[in-house]
C-alpha cells in the first residue's frame, strides 16, 4: 500500500453566483420596499408598544391556546418585540440581498514573531532583570517577598467581622424542657385529642412573640406532629418513650440539606423530602429508606401537660438539619 | 356496498377496519354498562340507607366486603363517615377503575342521589367526619385569600406544589392537581385524609382556616397568568425546556436564513 | 457642506489626536467568514447585553434587603403577609410598575437563553475543535464564562428572596457547611450568622450586579480581542486554507448582520417574555424555612448538580466525633470540581492523547474527528 496520498489541489473560491437584486433593477427595488416594509412594520411596532403603556391594567384579552391575557402586558411585549425584530430583519434582508456578497479572502498571518525581535525580547527582560540587581542582593529578595507577602495576607483580617463564629448555635434549637408545640400557622396550642389518626400538623415552638418570628429561629424550630396507632410503632423502648399515644414528633428540617421534609404519606407511613427524594420510615424514628440522606430525621421527645396539651420534654438530642464537621456523630 | 368493496385492498383498508371495530366494541361496551346502572337507580327507594346498602353491595362490597368490614384488597369502611364516601363516590375515584397504587379522579359512576345513598347507608355503620354544611363552605363571604395562600403553602403546597398543580409522591403515588376540584370535595379531602393524604383535623386546621384555604385556591385556579402562558405552574422545567425549544430554534432559525446566501 | 466633508472633519479630528485612522482602516475591512454556527456565540454576547440594560432597569427599583415588611401593595392573595423587601420590592416591579414585569421576564428569559447559547456554543466549539492551538487559553476563558454564568443565574433568580429560589439557597448553604473543618465558618461568614439571616440578600445583590458582571465584561472584552486578533476559525471548503479566512468584510456586511441579529436576538427574547411567564414569584409565597413546594428544581442550567445530589448515595463517615458529609461533598463540590476542570483542560488532554501540536484555523466536521465526537456525545 502506497504512503503517498495525493494532496487534493486547492480550486480556489468556487464562481460568484449573482443574485438576482445583482443584475436587475426591479428585483433590487423589490429587495429595497420589502427592507423598507420591515422597518416600517418595527415603528408599528413601537406605536403598539407606547399605545399599550396606557391601557389600564385589569384589561384581559382571549388569545387562542394561551387563555385570558392582561391586555396591558402583552400589548407592551409584542410591541416591543415588534419594533426590535424588525429592525433586525431589515438590516439582515438589507446586507444579504442588496450589499456586496463578493467573498472576500483575507490572509492569516503567523504569530511567531520573527527570532530577531524574540532574541530582542529576551536581551530586554534579562538586561532589566539584572538591573534590579536582585540576583546579588539577597537580602532585598527575602525583605520584598516578606513585605508583599503579609501586606496581601492582612486585608484577609478584615473580612473577620462578615459574619460571628458558628459556636455551638448550630447544635440549638429553641425546643427546651417545657416548651408548648403550637400550630404553624396559627399559634394555638395542640391537645392530643386534637390530632385523629393520620392527622398531620406543622408545629413550632410557642413564642412570647408570634408574630415576629425569626427565620433563623424557623430554620431550626420546625417540627411536624404525626398521628399513628401505636401498635403501628416499630421502636425501642426509649423511642417510644418519647412519642404520647401514637403521636410523634420530628425536626422538619432535612438531615441532608435542610428542606422542610413536610410529605407524609398515610398509606406508608413515610415522610418524602421533596427536594432530592430522601424518604423516612416514621415507624421506626425517621430511619432513610431511600435517597441521599445519610441521618434519620431527629426525633422531639413530647408528652402531655396537666391539661392535655402537647409539651417537648427535652431538647433535640442532637443536632438538626445538614451536617457538618464538627456535627456529633449520630 | 359494491363501491365499498372496491377499496377491499386499499392499504388504508386494515387501519381503518380496526379502528372501526374498535369504536364500536367501545360503544357497544358503554352502552351496556350504562344500562346495568339504570336497572340499580330504579330499585326500591323507601329508605335512603337501604338504598344505600343495595348499590353497596351491587357495585362496592366484592372488594369492601358485604358489612364492609375490608378486605385485602380494600380498607374497611365502618368509621369513615359520609364525607369520605362524598369525596370519593363525588369525584369519581370510586369505583376504582384500575387496581393500581392510586384511585385516579375520573368521571363520577354514580348520579349525586346515589352517591347521597351511599354516603347515608356508609354513615349509618359508625360516626365518622361528616360532610361540611353550607356554612362551612361560604368561602367567598368568611374566607380570606391571604391567610388562605398562607395556611396553604405551610400545609398543602409540599405535596400538591406552589399553585395546587399536583405532585409526585414515592413509588407512582401523586398528589393530584387541585383545579378544577369542587369546594366541597377539598374540604372533605381534608378532613378524611384519602388514600396517602394525610388527615387535617378541624382543631389543627380549623374550619374558618379550611374556608381560608378553599378560597386560596379557588383565586389560584381563576387568577389569569399576568405574564404571559402559565407553562403549566410547575417552574422552571417547564421554562428551561421552552427557552431552549423555542428562544434557542428560533434563534438558530434566524441564524441559518442569516448565514444563507440570498437568490 | 455634503456628508462626506463633515464625515471627514470628524474623522481628521479623531485622527488628529489618536491616530486612529490606520487601525481603523485596518478593522473595518477585517474579514468574517459566514456560518450559521458561527451565530451562537453572538446570541450569548447579545443576550449578555440585553440582561445589562433589562438588569439595570431593575436596580432601580430592586430593594436587596432581607428587612421583613408587611406586604400593602396590589395583588390581594399577599395582602398583609410579612415578607422581606427584596420580595415586597419584586411584586411592586411586577404589579405597580409599568413595564415591570415584562422587564423582569426579558431579564430571566435572557439569562436562560444566555445559558444555552454559551452551552450551544461551547458544543459547536467542541465538536468542530476549535479549542486547538492557538485558541486554548479562549477556550479556557469560555469555560471560565459558563461557570460564572452558571452562578450569575443563581444569585440572580435567588434575590427576590420567594419560596423556591431560597430553598435553592438552603440548598447552596447546606454545600458550604459540609466543607470539611472550615464548613460551618464558612457558612456564618457567607450569611453573617445563621441561615438565613439578613446578610445575604444584599451581599449577593452586589456581587450579581457589580463583581460578576465587571467580571465578565473583562473576560468577554478579552474573549473577543482574541477572536479578533487571531482571526475566526473557517470550515473547509474550496479556496479556505489554513492559511487565510474568506467571508465578508465588517464594514458594511458584518456590521449590517451582525448588528441586526443583536436586534433579532432581543426581539425574540421580549416576544417569548411577551406570551410566556416566567418566574411568577407571587405564586411561590416569600421565603421562610419551614415551607417547600412539590417539585421545586432550580433553574435549567444548575439541573445537572440537582441531579448529581438526587443520586449521590447516602454515605457519611465519621471518626473522632468529626463528620464528613460525603454524600453532598462529592456531588456538590468534587465531581462539578473535576468536571470543568477537565473541560477546562481539554485542549491539552487532547493534544496530549493525539500528538498534535500544529495550529488549526480550520475547523472539523465531527464526522471526521469520531473520537472527540464520540467523547462529546457521552
Amino acid at each position: 500500500m502506497s504512503n503517498e496520498i495525493e494532496a487534493i489541489k486547492d480550486p480556489g473560491l468556487p464562481a460568484h453566483v449573482h443574485r438576482k437584486a445583482d443584475h436587475d433593477p426591479v428585483a433590487a427595488r423589490r429587495a429595497e420596499r420589502q427592507v423598507a416594509a420591515m422597518f416600517m412594520i418595527s415603528a408599528l411596532g413601537t406605536v403598539l408598544m407606547i399605545a399599550s403603556f396606557f391601557i389600564p391594567d385589569d384589561v384581559f384579552v382571549f388569545v387562542p391556546v394561551m387563555g385570558d391575557q392582561n391586555a396591558h402586558q402583552l400589548g407592551l411585549g409584542l410591541g416591543m418585540a415588534i419594533s426590535l425584530f424588525f429592525i433586525g430583519m431589515g438590516a439582515i434582508h438589507w446586507a444579504k440581498t442588496l450589499m456586496p456578497d463578493q467573498e472576500v479572502i483575507a490572509h492569516r498571518h503567523e504569530f511567531r514573531s520573527p527570532d530577531s525581535d524574540r532574541k530582542e525580547f529576551v536581551d530586554t527582560v534579562k538586561e532589566g532583570a539584572a538591573a534590579t540587581g536582585l540576583g546579588r542582593r539577597s537580602l532585598i529578595k527575602r525583605t520584598l517577598g516578606a513585605a508583599v507577602g503579609l501586606s496581601a495576607i492582612s486585608p484577609l483580617l478584615l473580612f473577620r467581622d462578615l459574619g460571628p463564629l458558628p459556636g455551638d448555635d448550630l447544635k440549638k434549637t429553641s425546643w427546651k424542657k417545657g416548651t408548648y408545640l403550637v400550630t404553624d400557622p396559627g399559634d394555638r396550642r395542640i391537645r392530643a385529642s386534637d390530632l385523629e389518626v393520620g392527622a398531620v400538623a406543622q408545629v413550632l415552638p410557642e413564642s412570647d412573640d408570634p408574630e415576629h418570628r425569626k427565620l433563623n429561629d424557623i430554620a431550626k424550630d420546625a417540627v411536624l406532629l404525626i398521628r399513628l396507632r401505636p401498635d403501628e410503632f416499630n421502636l425501642d423502648a426509649e423511642r417510644l418513650s418519647w412519642t404520647h399515644e401514637g403521636i410523634i414528633a420530628f425536626s422538619k428540617i432535612c438531615s441532608h440539606m435542610g428542606c422542610a421534609v413536610a410529605l407524609y404519606e398515610q398509606t406508608t407511613k413515610h415522610l418524602l423530602c421533596p427536594c432530592h427524594q430522601s424518604t423516612f420510615d416514621v415507624t421506626r424514628a425517621a430511619k432513610v429508606i431511600f435517597g441521599p440522606a445519610a441521618r434519620p430525621l431527629p426525633q422531639l421527645n413530647i408528652t402531655v401537660d396537666a391539661e392535655g396539651y402537647l409539651v417537648a420534654r427535652d431538647p433535640f438530642y442532637e443536632p438538626i438539619g445538614p451536617s457538618f464537621w464538627g456535627r456529633i456523630s449520630s | 356496498m359494491k363501491r365499498l368493496s372496491r377499496y377491499r385492498r386499499h392499504k388504508a383498508a386494515g387501519p381503518a377496519l380496526l379502528i372501526f371495530a374498535l369504536l364500536a366494541i367501545g360503544t357497544t361496551f358503554s352502552v351496556a354498562s350504562a344500562n346495568t346502572t339504570a336497572q340499580t337507580t330504579t330499585a326500591d327507594r323507601s329508605a335512603l340507607i337501604e338504598e344505600g346498602r343495595q348499590i353497596f353491595l351491587k357495585g362496592c362490597s366484592s372488594c369492601h366486603g358485604l358489612n364492609s368490614e375490608g378486605g385485602v384488597i380494600a380498607p374497611s369502611l365502618v368509621g369513615v363517615g359520609a364525607a369520605s364516601v362524598d369525596f370519593q363516590v363525588g369525584t369519581g375515584r370510586m369505583p376504582m377503575a384500575d387496581m393500581s397504587t392510586q384511585a385516579m379522579r375520573k368521571e363520577p359512576l354514580y348520579t349525586p342521589e346515589e352517591t347521597a345513598a351511599l354516603a347515608a347507608y356508609v354513615a349509618s355503620l359508625a360516626p365518622g367526619p361528616e360532610i361540611p354544611t353550607e356554612a362551612q363552605l361560604n368561602y367567598e363571604r368568611d374566607g380570606s385569600t391571604a391567610e388562605g395562600g398562607e395556611l396553604f403553602r405551610n400545609n398543602c403546597a409540599m405535596c400538591h406544589n406552589f399553585a395546587g398543580q399536583g405532585g409526585a409522591l414515592t413509588q407512582g403515588k401523586y398528589a393530584p392537581t387541585l383545579m378544577g376540584v369542587e369546594p366541597k370535595h377539598i374540604y372533605e379531602a381534608m378532613i378524611t385524609g384519602p388514600q396517602a393524604m394525610p388527615v387535617f383535623s378541624d382543631k389543627t386546621i380549623t374550619p374558618k382556616e379550611k374556608m381560608d384555604i378553599i378560597k386560596w385556591i379557588k383565586h389560584a385556579e381563576s387568577e389569569p397568568n399576568l405574564g404571559g402562558a402559565s407553562l403549566g405552574r410547575v417552574g422552571p422545567v417547564t421554562e428551561g425546556l421552552l427557552a431552549w425549544t423555542f428562544g434557542l430554534g428560533i434563534l438558530i432559525g434566524v441564524a441559518v436564513w442569516l448565514a444563507m446566501k440570498a437568490r | 457642506m455634503t456628508t462626506e466633508h463633515r464625515l471627514g472633519q470628524v474623522a481628521n479630528y479623531v485622527d488628529e489626536r489618536t491616530g486612529a485612522a490606520a487601525w481603523m482602516k485596518k478593522n473595518l475591512q477585517k474579514v468574517f467568514p459566514d456560518h450559521w454556527s458561527f451565530l451562537l456565540g453572538e446570541v450569548a454576547l447579545y443576550s449578555f447585553i440585553i440582561l445589562l440594560l433589562s438588569g439595570t432597569y431593575l436596580t432601580f427599583w430592586f430593594d436587596p434587603s432581607a428587612r421583613e415588611v408587611i406586604y400593602e401593595g396590589s395583588y390581594e392573595p399577599l395582602e398583609g403577609v410579612q415578607m422581606s423587601a427584596a420580595y415586597a420590592s419584586t411584586l411592586h416591579i411586577s404589579f405597580e410598575v409599568r413595564g415591570g414585569l415584562l422587564m423582569r421576564q426579558i431579564h430571566h428569559w435572557a439569562a436562560l437563553i444566555f445559558m444555552a447559547a454559551i452551552v450551544a456554543h461551547l458544543m459547536r466549539v467542541f465538536f468542530t475543535g476549535a479549542f486547538r492551538k492557538p485558541r486554548e487559553a479562549n477556550w479556557i476563558i469560555g469555560i471560565g464564562l459558563l461557570t460564572l454564568g452558571i452562578v450569575e443565574g443563581f444569585l440572580g433568580y435567588s434575590l427576590p428572596d420567594d419560596l423556591l429560589s431560597g430553598t435553592g439557597i438552603r440548598i447552596a448553604e447546606a454545600i458550604i457547611q459540609a466543607i470539611p473543618v472550615v464548613g460551618s465558618y464558612l457558612s456564618y461568614f457567607a450569611f453573617g450568622g445563621a441561615f438565613p439571616g439578613e446578610a445575604f440578600i444584599p451581599r449577593i445583590y452586589i456581587v450579581h450586579v457589580l463583581l460578576l458582571p465587571g467580571a465578565f465584561l473583562a473576560l468577554i472584552t478579552v474573549h473577543l480581542m482574541m477572536v479578533w486578533y487571531q482571526k475566526h476559525t473557517q470550515y473547509p471548503g474550496p479556496g479556505r486554507t489554513e492559511k487565510n479566512v474568506v467571508g465578508y468584510p465588517l464594514m458594511p456586511v458584518y456590521m449590517a448582520k451582525a448588528g441586526g441579529f443583536f436586534f433579532i436576538v432581543f426581539g425574540v427574547t421580549a416576544f417569548i417574555a411577551a406570551v410566556a411567564s416566567i418566574n411568577p414569584i407571587w405564586l411561590y409565597g416569600p421565603y421562610t424555612p419551614g415551607q417547600i413546594s412539590a417539585g421545586s428544581q432550580p433553574d435549567w442550567y444548575m439541573g445537572w448538580l440537582d441531579g448529581l445530589v438526587r443520586m449521590a448515595p447516602p454515605i457519611e463517615t465519621y471518626f473522632f466525633g468529626y463528620t464528613i458529609s460525603w454524600n453532598i461533598l462529592i456531588p456538590g463540590l468534587i465531581v462539578p470540581g473535576i468536571l470543568f476542570t477537565g473541560m477546562a483542560l481539554y485542549p491539552f488532554i487532547e493534544s496530549w492523547i493525539t500528538g498534535d501540536k500544529r495550529e488549526h484555523y480550520l475547523l472539523d466536521r465531527p464526522r471526521n474527528a469520531p473520537n472527540r465526537t464520540a467523547l462529546g456525545a457521552m
